[in-house]
């Protein structure tokens, strides 16, 4: 059978096999019978059976099965009830191609647990237009959510146009941030009356509206050259760009033009930005209801320059399946009553430099000569710092051996040589780290390109710098993502707004990256190079460079971590 | 008496499900591994595959078709594993052999290549999807049947070879982005 497929490919295959290889980790397999003792089994729900191949049934049996069903589904409502104790859930039925939630049930989905964030929701309800009862640093506030049982804000990056009137009532598009909050991504344009959703074949509002689809989402990759990074943009204002491929929603399944051959309706829409929000990859077309924008870009071949627009689609988010904590009391709808506010919470206190490191001028060793003279000047300035020196280093500094980073070692061979000098020609290179007791801790040897002592992005990214724990110094531009942990209620303890990078990556210019999710989920554009996040950047960096991104410098790495900013030595 | 164990399983056997975890659980793990390329990842998946399948061994219907609806039950895991990875921490980087002192030249050149090599492969496949990822695996590495692979997927067997040359070329477009 396995004839028609193509001939097991060797080097693919070695490759793999090294991916996968390696003992069993000890005591999994006990782990995963032990996990098994405390599995929850799950009801006996044999329309979820597990079949590749359909099954074809006469349709008179089917149709006897279904009456059956119906019949003691209906006397299952009829004699249970008054027997059952748990709260089931459920999705609401026709949402959401038919019809948006309504208030009572998004109130209900805001009281109940949880929903992941940036979750998809469409709801009928009215909003009151309110900005000052939603504290969030991220978004300005549009108003609260009639009819909730508890304070719903609305957050929007546009919000002018909602706060002209005291209250606006419609079906609109939200993302869930958290419990009590959600961010507006437009008002919904109904395709009728009696169905929210539109096809693909259906002729689409334009001039701006939003409003829902119900399809697939595909995309075929294209030959076409990629000139900027791939940026999901803001989660309530997804950016378009999905280079280098072509987005597209249908009304079918149509997987690729190689499976389905022939003309399939299809619109070509810009959805580079949620696919990285919804994490929704490029393999398989994606069946749902996707909230989608009439937008105006750029025309294809125009100038950068040219004010003249064209129509696009832009899809902002797929709308998830929601189940319905079953009420145990009729929802009500309440008058929204504002809470006090509840505050931002700030960093506790100042957060403190970490030391920078010290290269000699033209970014290039200390000698031994200026390592003495900048001890022998003010040793209290290269306390707890990191110092790049030539070897050896001279005597007169007691050498500890002690290692830089709990997870590193220093090899005994470094610390002979850099503390007798034996053994180390000129032209091995060290990074030192100087105790406030004076004692002088080897970190270890570095590593140096063919020429110079820096290097440069593109080698870095090239080279197998990323894979070994040495130590090396990098020129670059750092640019992270700073936790947005405040913006969203629950506070944790540990929340410090921005003080925490959510990733961080070197460049070798200063672009600044906004993708949400990157760049934990592949691909990794080119020519960036990602670094751990064990180092947060206000770590090196302090406070008050926390909102500046993008910062230029010479770093100490070690491995994918960066140790140091290294600075110029400061003549004494 | 494979299909004798399986039964027992579904009717709850604990003690042939046990059977049945011992004799997958390597084969679930390397699948996972080879897919996921982390270790602790890996781990994860494979015990969230044996308790899903535990948790939901009703719906299994076909015993021969046990271990297509296993792997699909990890694919599912290692997809789920992904996206919890998404949230938490960056890209794996693969440590070959680290080293803290300068080994002869020839030896650290031979190094450097094999690790960039293995880098520029791991960081290709991390840009293929997760099916992209699974059919490469399914049919490179453990050679299972095309049936098999697309139950595992979930989609027509006629479908299973262009998926395999559009996964293939998704890789050679990963690694020629990978080696600029």
């Amino acid at each position: 059978m396995n004839g028609q497929l193509p001939p097991i490919d060797r080097d693919l295959r070695a490759h793999l096999a090294r991916r996968s290889a390696g003992r069993l980790p000890e005591g999994l397999a006990s782990q995963v019978l032990q996990a098994v003792d405390h599995a929850p089994v799950a009801p006996r729900r044999s329309w979820l059976a597990f079949s590749p191949r359909p099954t074809a049934a006469p349709r008179t049996l089917l149709a006897g099965g279904s009456l059956a069903a119906v019949l003691l589904l209906v006397a299952a409502f009829v004699v249970v009830p008054r027997f059952q104790v748990t709260p089931a859930a459920s999705g609401p039925a026709g949402y959401p191609a038919d019809r948006a939630l309504t208030t009572a049930e998004l109130a209900s989905v805001m009281a109940g647990p949880a929903l992941p964030a940036n979750t998809a929701l469409v709801a009928s309800v009215t909003i009151d237009a309110k900005t000052d009862v939603c504290p969030m640093n991220r978004y300005p506030t549009i108003g609260v959510v009639e009819g909730m049982g508890s304070q719903v804000c609305v957050m929007g990056s546009q919000v002018s146009a909602y706060l002209t009137t005291a209250s606006v009532t419609g079906t609109f598009a939200f993302r869930y941030f958290g419990p009590g909050y959600l961010g507006l991504l437009g008002e919904i344009t109904p395709a009728s009356p009696s169905k929210v959703a539109f096809k693909v074949a259906d002729d689409w509002p334009v001039a701006g509206k939003t409003f829902l689809v119900d399809g697939w989402l595909g995309a075929d990759e294209t030959v076409v050259p990629c000139a900027s990074l791939q940026t999901s943009g803001d989660v309530l204002s997804p950016d378009g760009n999905d280079c280098p491929y072509d987005n597209w929603l249908s009304d079918e399944q149509t997987a690729s033009p190689a499976d389905f051959p022939g003309p399939q309706p299809k619109r070509l829409v810009e959805a580079g930005g949620m696919r990285q929000i919804d994490l929704i990859d490029h393999g398989a077309p994606a069946n749902g209801v996707y909230v989608v924008r009439s937008v105006t870009g750029p025309c294809p071949g125009a100038p950068p320059e040219s004010s003249i627009g064209c129509p696009a689609w832009r899809v902002l988010a797929k709308v998830a399946d929601i189940s319905l904590p079953r009420a145990t009391a009729p929802a009500t709808a309440t008058p929204t009553t504002a809470p006090p506010a509840s505050p931002v919470v700030e960093p506790s206190g100042p957060l403190a430099w970490a030391p920078a490191g010290l290269l000699g001028s033209g970014n290039r060793p200390l000698t031994q000569a200026e390592f003495a003279t900048l001890w022998a000047a003010d040793p209290a300035h290269l306390a707890g710092r990191i110092a790049i020196v030539k070897g050896p280093v001279p005597a007169g500094f007691e050498c500890s051996g002690a290692a830089a980073t709990d997870a590193q070692t220093t090899s005994p061979a470094c610390v002979a040589n850099i503390v007798d000098g034996q053994g180390a020609p000129d032209g091995y290179y060290w990074a030192v780290r100087v105790g406030a007791d004076g004692m002088l801790s080897v970190v270890g040897q570095l590593d140096v390109p063919p020429s110079g002592y820096v290097f440069p992005l593109s080698q870095a990214v090239a080279a197998s710098h990323s894979s070994g724990n040495r130590l090396w110094i990098i020129d670059a531009w750092l640019d992270w993502e700073p936790s947005f942990a405040c913006d969203t209620p629950p506070y944790l303890p540990d929340t410090l707004c921005g003080a925490r990078a959510v990733w961080s990556v070197l460049t070798s210019e200063p672009v600044v990256l906004q993708p949400m999710g990157y760049p934990f989920m592949a691909p990794l554009p080119s020519g960036i190079f990602a670094l751990d996040l064990g180092l947060g950047a206000y770590q090196i960096f302090g406070s008050q460079d926390l909102n500046a991104r993008t910062i230029h410098g010479i770093h100490l790495m070690y491995g994918t971590t960066i140790l140091a900013r290294l600075e110029p030595m400061a003549s004494p | 008496m494979e299909r004798a164990l399986v039964e027992r399983a579904r009717s709850g056997d604990r003690d042939a499900f046990d059977a049945l975890i011992r004799s997958r659980v390597d084969a679930v793990y390397r699948t996972s591994l080879a897919i996921l390329g982390d270790s602790a990842d890996a781990a994860d998946a494979t015990q969230e595959t044996f308790v899903s399948a535990w948790s939901h061994r009703d719906a299994l219907r076909d015993p021969d078709l046990f271990d297509a609806w296993l792997g699909r039950i990890n694919l599912n895991a290692c997809r789920a594993q992904l996206r919890r990875r998404g949230r938490a921490q960056i890209r794996e980087i693969r440590l070959l052999d680290p080293l803290d002192v300068r080994e002869p030249a020839s030896s650290e050149q031979a190094l450097d290549d094999r690790t960039a090599d293995a880098d520029a492969f791991d960081r290709a496949f991390a840009r293929l999807s997760v099916d992209d990822r699974a059919v490469l695996v399914l049919h490179h590495l453990r050679e299972r049947p095309v049936a098999e692979i697309a139950a595992t997927l979930g989609a027509p067997e006629g479908t299973i070879k262009s998926r395999l040359h559009r996964a293939r070329a998704a890789l050679e477009s990963a690694l020629a982005k990978e080696s600029r």
